[in-house]
Order: structure tokens, then C-alpha cells, then sequence
């Protein structure tokens, strides 16, 4: 019998043994620079709070999550290199932190994955395409910067088919990606108009394509601003970009920009005006060009501020940002404005600037920037 | 239902060949019928295939963007990294062939034709330049050890110990492909070098790592589990069999997806050097896609493992035991040489399926090949709706890798013996 | 118990403890792993509350359910899941039924045949699934005409080359183009409850009558077509109840629209793309595993039944087939399992199977872990659920065979 409860007993104290040493793991090694959880209030879903410009200084380089399949917006290179509008937002934010555009790690995030990798710390910031939402402010704890790009979702469809609005489309097929708010949309759309419609839901936009080209959808709905691109380049073969018309109608708003964590709000800021300063330089006229020029006479107290120079011999304007004074000079000398970013990126596409949402407010546009002071 | 085929005597060609076409193609109605639909159906795939192929296409896309397809977003100018291994490997290939097989005048001239169709292409469209040298110096390095095996083969004073040598030469390459890629020793100290984010690991490079890692992982945990299911302790017996019924239950893209977004939150944050600086709950993508792929090949080989072991007759092991031999002796020395060895065919299936299976790991948002060309085919507005030209290249990659696995591991079993007794 | 020396070394040599001490360890730190995975997921606030929520998107495939966008994302999630399951179920059979035919063609004794057999077979096993998957339905199914330019069957004219040219059936049954295949098909009406009953009336009786003309051929050795008889039994029943009951079903034509097919059954390219990609993968590791189970049935056996004079087809049916079936079901049960497990893939050409609208409610309510566990064991029930059908299969098989 002694025998018996002797090796219950030893059975037990492994156990014990066991989840005491996987216990301590936990607590265990607290040295490295911030980047372990705290043991805040919601270690899975709950935003890291912390010192995300520390942490990016210290690694030397920025983490950037970006798309790699988005035509002017973020795609990859032959090189294996990143490129496109949200990624010049990405090489602008190194630039003013790091002092060098080219310090950035680009992580590559699936629309499923990009709020959980932000929330999650993979990222310092989320760049890709990423509508503001009122849920995922809120919800998904997320920090939306200045707008960089006013888009709204619109229908394609082919000129043969006759179709001049929405609501010619009852007993439609429509091809749709998943997983975003474009699925959500395009329901709501349809439900409101009272039409009966058949979405064809896939994954990516290749069989996607395939599928429009083919005719086994009649419309293709996304954001304008791809489906301007995509008809841009609609092929020669198929009837060129002059078979295809996008509708009028935009059916929803979405103003795409920078996303931060809730809670850092130095890093928001550090975000949001970097994306300011290169709206307040196209506003002002500076350019990657003509910097020098523009360091060596600012010319009005304003241009100094954002400089980040003396003007007739005043101090040097600090804004307590946390990063150098004259990270502008950086920015604008490394990557540009915001017109230069604009313009070799999204007009290649076949979408110039002049005339919508995207032109300077001084054009009637609805890029506009809150005062550097 | 097998064709006779017995030639008697050598006739003149014109009414051997009729005699084979009798035989193999137009003997009886059904037979013929048989022949005439399916010739049909290949003049027409052929056409439909050749004209895709040589008309439609364009091929631009995968010249334009080869380097991506075979590293990814490898930082440029890395390169150097990749390429002792692959010359090493190279060389050992051909070692080993040389070594362990005798190859027949005709398997040589297959063997020498596949290569040539294999390599034009290659040497035509991808390898220009630096890459060209090495591509050509890693043949004549494969094509050197064959030789010099053949030689050195003829003094047999010399086989036992370049068997040997070639041998760990294998298990080193592995691991030295390794260090090359992530580095050594810490980059601060004057000796150590630095690694290349594995983030940045991409194309058929990160395919090929991918399955060897996992292949050679999961190998022994497979056999681990395999021993366990069939253990005579029920502990071990229950839970082995749990784990690999529940593994073999679900697709690997959830296994995937749960290693991607729902490890982490169980991982402790103690950190592992060089792994894991940052904490093991920060670890990697690529080192947790790495660890699913194991855990869920494990559960295949466990299983293949298992018909081996079941095949090894019983009286093998009491003839053991009755030799006083331990537990563990018998089973490395009796048990596991002929469970392992009556199973080669399938392991290699299994190994097959997994390297094709890295192919899934898009849905993690790594960058392995077949993501890689349909990025481009999605993401550069020149190249949009080329995804065709895009899936039969890469399609075409996997496929070279694959067949050659299959035939190597049917050469093998040929050497070893298998289903001979 | 004896305190003795002896006694005490044999405590840690007997083998008995040793196996409960080993045991007992691992035991325990299984449990305390278990614990801790627990403890840790207890942290994530898990919860299922998601599900009820309305899902707000339209999917483009259901069978036999009517989820709308207003529904919760638990009838979502069904729809998906009756989708998944209708793909493997037609798959397994389409695809058994392909590797029976391509196992058998390689080992054929026409030599193209088995040729293009092997050719079919090395190159589907060698290349990933879904680069297959695109290409069926980039490359075959979308190449298909427009609907307008629907193909129509049966044809209104044949015509070969410039030789003939003649007019043939102007009604038509079937149509098929890229927005998928047209067939006919029909709808219920009052009287179809009633037939029902005559159905069911009819299984029962062409069961008995089975067993009994079963009996018979067993007791007298005559021949006496047990299952020609179920079916005429059953037919006949079913054709006087159908009459009876006023014919309950429509027939019903299918129309082409502007934009659709009216009326009818329809197979969307999409489905039916992936259905073929999943059955040739599928069939074509069926086919090796037929074609070695086949060699495995010695050789004597068709020369046996070679000599008592069955014909080829005969030979392959009733001898060598119900032999090799025995050693094939297993294999041929994880080819069924990874078909199932496979068809999660289908996300990529638009069909909206259970992983496809779990991905979409995970990116609408970030509810990652939860909607995982479900998922997996979704997948769990239905490989439990094939791998019981068809070891119950085997058990009866090997059973017969004595």
C-alpha cells in the first residue's frame, strides 16, 4: 500500500513541478526594452501602451505594416522592394524619426490580419489602405491620422450592358473581395435600393479580374481609385479602358490614412503631423526640388516653423514633438510632398489630381492642413 | 487486362512496330475506340496548351520579376547568403548518386537528358550573369562528384570513409544554411556576422527552407508519436492518439491561421537568443509557421510511421528480447530499420505533400513564391491579369521538384531493396 | 511489505512502478501544459456572443438554405457549412469514381491510355492544389462563352467543317457558359406529400422484396436478380403513386435571361471549377492507391477467372475489385478526409464554404480564437463522421470476405 500512495505522491509533485516552472516562465524576464507585454489590464486583444517613438529609435528602423498587391497604394517591386503611396507615407515617417527614408521593415498584413498585428505591437504603424471607421476607432483601439487619400467605393461595369446607375442592376452578379467593408457596403447598397443582386466573394483580385474579363460578373465593386487604376489598365485584347465605365455613384465614404494604437498619443502625433507637414509644404510650395532654397530663406515665419530654421535670426521653432526640429527637412528632401508622393505614385494609375477630393484645398479639394504653430 | 507484349523474333521494323501498335493500340473494337478518344482529347489539350503557351502569354512577368519569385523580398545584395549551400548541396548530390547507385548507361543518358531539358531554360531566361556562373558552377560541381564518386568508387580502400565523409557533409549543410541566414555570434562582436531578418525571407527560397525544416523536424517527432501510439503504456498510447487524430482532422490553412494570430497569446515572454530576442510571445512569423508545419506533418508521418511498425513481425521482437536485448536497443536496432525502411514510398509521398503544402502559408502573408508572382500580377499595373502566366510557371517549379523527389526516393528504394525480401 | 533491502532496490526496478512512475510524469505534465493553456485563454476573454449578431453580407452559393444578410452569422456559418459539405460529398464520389478509372487505365493494356493515365497522374500529385484551382478556373471555366453565347443543348443544328449542315432539335434542356452549367429541373406541387408516402411505402417494399428474392437464391441456388427486383418493385410503386398523386412534380426548363439563367438547376462555374480541381487532385492519389491495391491481388486470380470463362470486365468487377477493395479503404478513407479538409481552399475562386465565411466574420467582428475553435471542430465532426462511415465499410467488407 506505502508503495502505492509513494508513487501517487510522485506523480503529483511532477505535476506540481511542472506548472510551478511554467508559471514562473511568465514573470520571468523583464530586461529587454519594453517590447514584452505589460502586464496591463488585456494582455491579448488590449492595446499595448507604450513608448512606440523609444522603441523605434532604439531598433533603428520603423515597422511598417503595408499591402503588397495594391497597385499604386503598396505593391512589390522586381527587386523585392516595397513601392507606392502608402509606402512614401512609410519612408516619410522614417525620414522624420530616423533621419533616413530607407529605415523601414515592411511587413506584409492580409486584410484580416493588419488590426491584430497593429494591436498586437508587430507594427508601429498600420499604412495600407485602411478605411477610418467609427468601430474601428473605437472598437479595435486604433488611432486614425490625417486622411491621406479621400476614396469612396463605386461600381465598374462594362459600357455593352447599358447600365447608367445602381439601380439597373437588380438580377446582377457582382464581384467583390473579402473581407472588407466593400462586402458590407455593396449589401447595404443593394438592400437600400430594394435589388436582388448575386455577389461572387473572392480572396484576391486576380481570378477577380479573371472572372470580370470573362463576364461572369457584370460589376466590380472596390475603391474608385482601383477600379480607375484597373480600368486604366484593362487590356487592349478584352475592349480597353473605353468598354468599361465606372459608375457616377459613390456609395461610401472612405478616407484612407496612417493608423496608430490607442494610448501613445506622442507617437499619433508624430504620425499625424508628418503627414501635415507634407500637405502644409505642397500647400506652400516645397518640394524636394527647391528645399534648399527654402532652408536657406524660409521666407515667412510659417515655412521656418515647419523647417525647422531660424527666421530673421529668431529662435528656432520646437514644438515638443519629440523628434528633431527639422524633421520636415527630411522628409521633404528624402521623399517629398505631398503633391511629388501623389504624383508619382496615383497618376501613373490614370487618376490625376486636379478636380477631386485629393486636389489642395486651395483647388477645391479636401486636403487641407491645420496650421504649423 | 496487361498487354502481351512478347517480342519472338526480331522482324523488320515496319511490321514490328505494327505488331506493337496491334498490340498495344488497335487490338479490338473497344481497344481502338479507346485509342481514337483519347488521342482526340490530347490533340486537343495539346493545341489549347502549345497555343497558351507560345501565343497567348506573356511572359514578361516572370522574366521581369524572377528574382522575386525565387527570394522575395530577400534584401538585395544578401545574395551571397544562399549560395554556398546550394553549391554544397550540389556537389553532394552528385556525390551521393555516384556513391550509392549504379546507374545503367541508360538511366545515365536519361538522367543527363533531364538535366539538359531541365537546365536550357533556366540558363536561357533566369540565370544571366552572377547568377549564371554560380548556376553553372553548381552543375559542374554536381556533375565533378558524380565522376569523381565513379572513380574513387573503383578503390574501394576509400568508399567507407567518403561514404562517411559525405554523410556528415549532409548534416552539416543543413545547419550551415542556417547560420548563414540568421547570423552568428551577435553582430556587436568582432567575429560574429548578421543575419537577414527572416521577415524578409521570401520566394521559392522560403518554400524550399520551409519544408526542409519542417520535413526534418517533423521526422523524428513523427516517429516519437508513432512509438507512443503504439506504446504499451496507455498513457502515452491516448495521448498520442489524440494529437494525431485531432491534427489530421483540420486543414492545414487553420493550423496555419491559429499559429499566426492565437499563438502568440500562449507563448511566455522569457526570451531565446538569436530566435526570439524580443521574448518567444514576439517571435517570428516565420519560425512559428515553421513549428505548425511541423506539428502538422508529424501527425501524417506518425501515422505512416505506425503501417510500418505494425508490419515488423512479432517474432523479430521476442527473438530480441529472448537475446536479452534493452527496450531501446531493439527498437533502434531491430524495430525502427524495417518499419522505416518498409515505408519509404509513402514518407516521401508525405514529404512531397508538405513541400507543396508551403504553398499555403500566403494566408499567413509570407511571401513564398506562388504569392509572390500573384502579387505581381495583382500589385504592378503593367503586369495586371497575368496571373495565368504566373500560376503555370510556378506550377511548372514545384512540379521539377516534386517529380525529382519521386523519382529519387523510387531510385532508393531500388538501392535498399524494398518490397524485396 | 517488507522494509528489506532487497525490497527497496526492487522498488525502482520493478518494472511495474517504473511504467507508473513514467507514465504518471508525463501525465502530469500533460495536465499542467493542459492548465496552463487553459489559464492563459481564460485571459482572452473569449466569448460566443458574436454568433447571434447579424452577418450584413450576401453569399453567392446556398443549398437548401435561405440565410440573407439579416440573419445571424450562425445561419451564415451553416450555409457554409452545408456548402462545404455538399463540395466533399459529390467530390468523394466524382472523385473515387476518377481514380477507379485512372488506376485502372494505368495499368491498361492500351498503351496511350495508360500512358495519358500517367501523364495525368504525375503531373496533378506534383504541382500544389491551388495553383490547380486557379488554373481550372481561370484557364477552363472561365473560357467558357458569355451567357448571351450560352452553348445549348440539345443542339438546333449540327454541323461539321463545311460538309453538313443541318437542323436539329430546336428545344432545349441544358445551357452552359461562364455564369455555369443550366440544367432542367423540377418543382413540388400539393400532391408531392402524398408521394412521399408511396416513396417511402416503396423502400420498405423493395427492401423486403430483396430480402426475400435474396433467400431464394441463397435456398434453391437459381438465379433470382435480388436487385433487379428492388428496383422494379420500387419503380413500379413509385410510378402508381406518382399517378396517383397527380403528377407532384413540374418539370421546369431552365430560360436564359439577361443576366442569369431563369428557371431550372444551375452549376456555377465556380463550384463546378472547383469541383473538378478538388476530384482530379483527389482521384489521381486514388488511382495510385487503386493501382496498387490492384497488383496486390495475385496474379492467379484473374487467370482463374480467366478460365472459367468471365470476360475482362466481369474478371475486374466481381473478382479482382471486391479483393482489392479491402486493402484500399483506408488509404482511400484519409484521400476522403484530406478531399474534405482540402476544400477550404475554395475561398479563392468565390465559393463560400465554411473557412471562407468564418474568415469574413473574424475580419468583421475580430473574434479570431473563438471562431477558429469552431471551425475546428467543424472539421473534427466530419472527419469523425467519414472516417466512422467508412471504417464500419471496411469492418462489413472484411467481415463478408471471412
Amino acid at each position: 500500500m506505502r508503495t502505492r500512495w509513494l508513487l501517487i505522491g510522485i506523480g503529483l509533485l511532477a505535476a506540481i513541478l511542472a506548472i510551478a516552472a511554467v508559471a514562473c516562465g511568465d514573470d520571468d524576464d523583464d530586461d529587454d526594452n519594453g517590447d514584452t507585454p505589460a502586464n496591463g489590464e488585456e494582455p491579448a486583444n488590449g492595446a499595448q501602451v507604450g513608448d512606440t517613438l523609444g522603441d523605434v529609435v532604439a531598433r533603428g528602423e520603423l515597422v511598417c505594416g503595408v499591402n503588397d498587391a495594391v497597385p499604386g497604394f503598396g505593391f512589390l517591386e522586381a527587386d523585392g522592394t516595397s513601392s507606392g503611396f502608402d509606402v512614401d507615407f512609410c519612408r516619410a515617417l522614417a525620414a522624420a524619426v530616423l533621419g533616413d527614408a530607407d529605415a523601414v521593415e515592411y511587413v506584409i498584413l492580409t486584410a484580416a490580419a493588419r488590426f491584430e498585428a497593429l494591436s498586437s505591437g508587430q507594427i508601429d504603424v498600420l499604412i495600407r489602405n485602411t478605411t477610418w471607421t467609427l468601430s474601428r476607432d473605437a472598437d479595435l483601439k486604433a488611432t486614425f491620422a490625417t486622411t491621406t487619400f479621400y476614396d469612396g467605393q463605386g461600381m465598374m461595369v462594362r459600357v455593352a450592358d447599358g447600365i447608367s446607375s445602381i439601380d439597373d442592376m437588380a438580377g446582377t452578379t457582382v464581384c467583390v473581395l473579402q473581407g472588407t467593408t466593400t462586402e458590407l457596403n455593396l449589401a447595404d447598397r443593394f438592400a437600400s435600393g430594394g435589388l436582388d443582386y448575386t455577389p461572387l466573394t473572392f480572396e484576391e483580385n486576380g481570378p477577380l479580374e479573371a472572372a470580370f474579363t470573362a463576364e461572369a460578373c457584370d460589376g466590380w465593386t472596390s475603391d474608385k481609385s482601383q477600379l480607375a487604376a484597373r480600368r486604366f489598365a484593362y487590356a487592349e485584347a478584352d475592349g480597353g479602358p473605353e468598354s468599361l465605365v465606372i459608375l457616377d455613384e459613390t456609395f461610401s465614404k472612405e478616407p484612407l490614412g496612417p493608423v496608430t494604437r490607442d494610448g501613445d498619443t506622442q507617437w499619433s502625433d508624430i504620425v499625424n503631423w508628418v503627414v501635415i507637414g507634407m500637405i502644409t509644404a505642397d500647400e506652400k510650395g516645397i518640394t524636394s526640388q527647391n528645399l534648399a532654397d527654402f532652408v536657406a530663406d524660409p521666407g515667412n515665419a510659417e515655412t521656418a516653423r515647419l523647417l525647422g530654421v531660424s527666421f530673421e535670426g529668431g529662435e528656432i521653432f520646437d514644438s515638443n514633438l519629440g523628434i528633431d526640429a527639422d524633421f520636415m527637412q527630411d522628409v521633404i528632401g528624402q521623399v517629398g510632398n505631398y503633391d511629388e508622393v501623389y504624383t508619382k505614385n496615383i497618376e501613373p494609375l490614370g487618376i490625376p489630381r486636379a478636380g477631386t477630393l485629393n486636389a489642395s484645398w486651395l483647388n477645391g479639394g479636401l486636403i487641407y492642413a491645420p496650421p504649423t504653430r | 487486362m496487361r498487354g502481351t507484349t512478347q517480342i519472338k523474333a526480331p522482324a523488320p521494323f515496319p511490321r514490328q512496330a505494327r505488331r506493337w501498335a496491334h498490340d498495344n493500340l488497335f487490338g479490338g473494337v473497344a481497344n481502338t475506340l479507346l485509342t481514337v478518344v483519347t488521342s482526340l482529347f490530347l490533340v486537343f489539350a495539346l493545341y489549347q496548351i502549345l497555343r497558351f503557351v507560345f501565343v497567348t502569354a506573356e511572359w514578361e512577368v516572370i522574366e521581369a520579376n524572377r528574382r522575386l519569385f525565387f527570394l522575395g523580398r530577400f534584401p538585395v545584395g544578401e545574395e551571397w547568403r544562399i549560395w554556398p549551400p546550394i553549391l554544397l548541396v550540389s556537389a553532394l548530390a552528385g556525390l551521393t548518386v555516384g556513391l550509392r547507385t549504379r546507374l545503367d548507361l541508360r538511366s545515365t543518358i536519361m538522367m543527363v537528358l533531364w538535366l539538359a531539358v531541365g537546365l536550357t531554360p533556366v540558363f536561357l531566361f533566369f540565370a544571366h550573369g552572377t547568377v549564371g556562373i554560380l548556376t553553372a558552377a553548381a552543375v559542374g560541381l554536381a556533375a565533378l562528384g558524380y565522376i569523381g564518386a565513379r572513380i574513387w568508387l573503383q578503390d574501394s580502400r576509400y568508399v567507407a570513409l567518403i561514404g562517411q565523409l559525405v554523410l556528415a557533409s549532409w548534416l552539416l549543410t543543413f545547419p550551415l544554411a542556417l547560420v548563414l541566414l540568421v547570423g552568428f555570434g551577435g553582430a556587436d562582436t568582432s567575429l560574429g556576422i548578421d543575419g537577414v531578418d527572416p521577415s524578409r525571407w521570401g520566394g521559392f527560397h522560403l518554400n524550399i527552407l520551409l519544408a526542409v525544416v519542417a520535413i526534418v523536424a517533423s521526422f523524428p517527432l513523427g516517429v516519437l508519436l508513432a512509438l507512443g501510439r503504439t506504446s504499451s503504456f496507455p498513457v502515452f498510447r491516448v495521448a498520442s492518439t489524440i494529437y494525431i487524430e485531432l491534427i489530421r482532422g483540420v486543414p492545414l490553412i487553420t493550423i496555419l491561421l491559429m499559429a499566426w494570430l492565437v499563438l502568440p497569446d500562449f507563448l511566455p515572454s522569457f526570451s531565446v537568443p538569436v530566435l526570439a530576442p524580443s521574448g518567444l510571445d514576439d517571435i517570428e512569423l516565420v519560425y512559428r509557421v515553421m513549428v505548425a508545419l511541423t506539428l502538422f506533418s508529424a501527425a501524417y508521418v506518425a501515422e505512416i510511421v505506425r503501417g510500418g511498425l505494425q508490419a515488423v513481425p512479432r517474432g523479430q521482437i521476442e527473438a530480441a528480447q529472448a537475446l536479452g536485448m534493452s527496450t531501446a536497443r531493439i527498437l533502434a536496432l531491430i524495430v525502427l530499420p524495417q518499419a522505416l525502411r518498409a515505408v519509404i514510398p509513402a514518407l516521401v509521398g508525405q514529404f512531397i505533400s508538405l513541400f507543396k503544402d508551403t504553398s499555403l502559408v500566403f494566408i499567413v502573408g509570407l511571401t513564398e513564391m506562388l504569392r509572390a508572382g500573384r502579387a505581381v500580377a495583382q500589385g504592378q499595373i503593367e503586369f495586371s491579369g497575368r496571373e495565368m502566366e504566373v500560376l503555370l510557371f510556378v506550377g511548372l517549379v514545384f512540379w521539377i521538384v516534386a517529380f525529382s523527389m519521386s523519382r529519387l526516393s523510387q531510385q532508393l528504394e531500388r538501392n535498399l531493396g524494398v518490397g524485396e525480401r | 511489505m517488507a522494509g528489506t533491502t532487497i525490497g527497496r532496490l526492487s522498488l525502482w526496478r520493478n518494472v511495474r512502478v517504473q511504467r507508473f512512475v513514467i507514465q504518471a510524469a508525463f501525465a502530469g505534465a500533460l495536465a499542467a501544459f493542459g492548465y496552463y493553456l487553459i489559464d492563459q485563454a481564460r485571459d482572452l476573454e473569449l466569448g460566443f456572443d458574436f454568433l447571434e449578431g447579424r452577418a450584413g453580407f450576401d453569399i453567392s452559393h446556398q443549398f437548401g438554405t435561405s440565410y440573407n444578410r439579416n440573419d445571424s452569422r450562425l445561419d451564415l456559418y451553416i450555409a457554409g457549412i452545408v456548402n462545404t459539405i455538399r463540395l466533399a460529398g459529390v467530390g468523394i464520389v466524382l472523385a473515387t469514381l476518377l481514380g477507379l478509372a485512372a488506376g485502372v487505365a494505368r495499368l491498361s493494356g492500351n498503351w496511350l491510355v495508360s500512358r495519358v493515365a500517367t501523364v495525368y497522374v504525375e503531373t496533378v500529385r506534383n504541382t500544389p492544389l491551388l495553383v490547380q484551382i486557379l488554373f481550372w478556373y481561370i484557364a477552363v471555366f472561365l473560357q467558357l462563352p458569355r451567357i448571351s453565347e450560352s452553348i445549348n443543348f440539345p443542339p438546333d443544328r449540327i454541323s461539321f467543317l463545311p460538309f453538313f449542315d443541318v437542323p436539329f432539335i430546336s428545344f432545349d434542356l441544358a445551357f452552359l457558359s461562364v455564369r455555369g452549367l443550366a440544367l432542367p429541373w423540377a418543382t413540388t406541387n400539393d400532391g408531392f406529400s402524398l408521394w412521399l408516402i408511396f416513396l417511402a411505402v416503396a423502400a420498405a417494399a423493395s427492401i423486403a422484396v430483396r430480402f426475400w428474392r435474396g433467400r431464394r437464391q441463397e435456398r434453391t441456388g437459381q438465379p433470382s436478380y435480388p436487385n433487379w427486383w428492388l428496383l422494379g418493385t420500387f419503380a413500379a410503386i413509385a410510378l402508381v403513386g406518382f399517378a396517383i398523386a397527380g403528377g407532384p412534380l413540374d418539370p421546369e426548363r431552365p430560360v436564359v435571361g439577361e443576366r442569369s439563367y431563369d428557371g431550372g438547376i444551375r452549376l456555377t462555374a465556380e463550384f463546378t471549377a472547383l469541383l473538378v480541381a478538388l476530384v482530379t487532385y483527389t482521384g489521381a492519389f486514388i488511382a495510385e492507391i487503386v493501382r496498387g491495391s490492384l497488383q496486390a491481388v495475385p496474379k492467379g486470380q484473374t487467370e482463374a477467372s480467366a478460365a472459367l470463362g468471365l470476360s475482362p470486365f466481369q474478371r475486374l468487377g466481381l473478382v479482382i475489385l471486391p479483393q482489392a477493395l479491402r486493402i484500399m479503404i483506408p488509404p482511400l478513407t484519409s484521400q476522403y478526409l484530406n478531399l474534405t479538409k482540402n476544400s477550404s481552399l475554395a475561398v479563392a475562386i468565390a465559393f463560400p464554404e465554411l473557412v471562407g465565411v468564418s474568415r469574413t466574420i473574424i475580419n468583421n467582428t475580430g473574434q479570431a480564437i473563438p471562431m477558429f475553435a469552431i471551425v475546428m471542430a467543424t472539421y473534427l465532426l466530419m472527419s469523425l463522421a467519414i472516417s466512422l462511415v467508412m471504417n464500419t465499410f471496411h469492418w462489413r467488407l472484411t467481415r463478408e470476405g471471412g
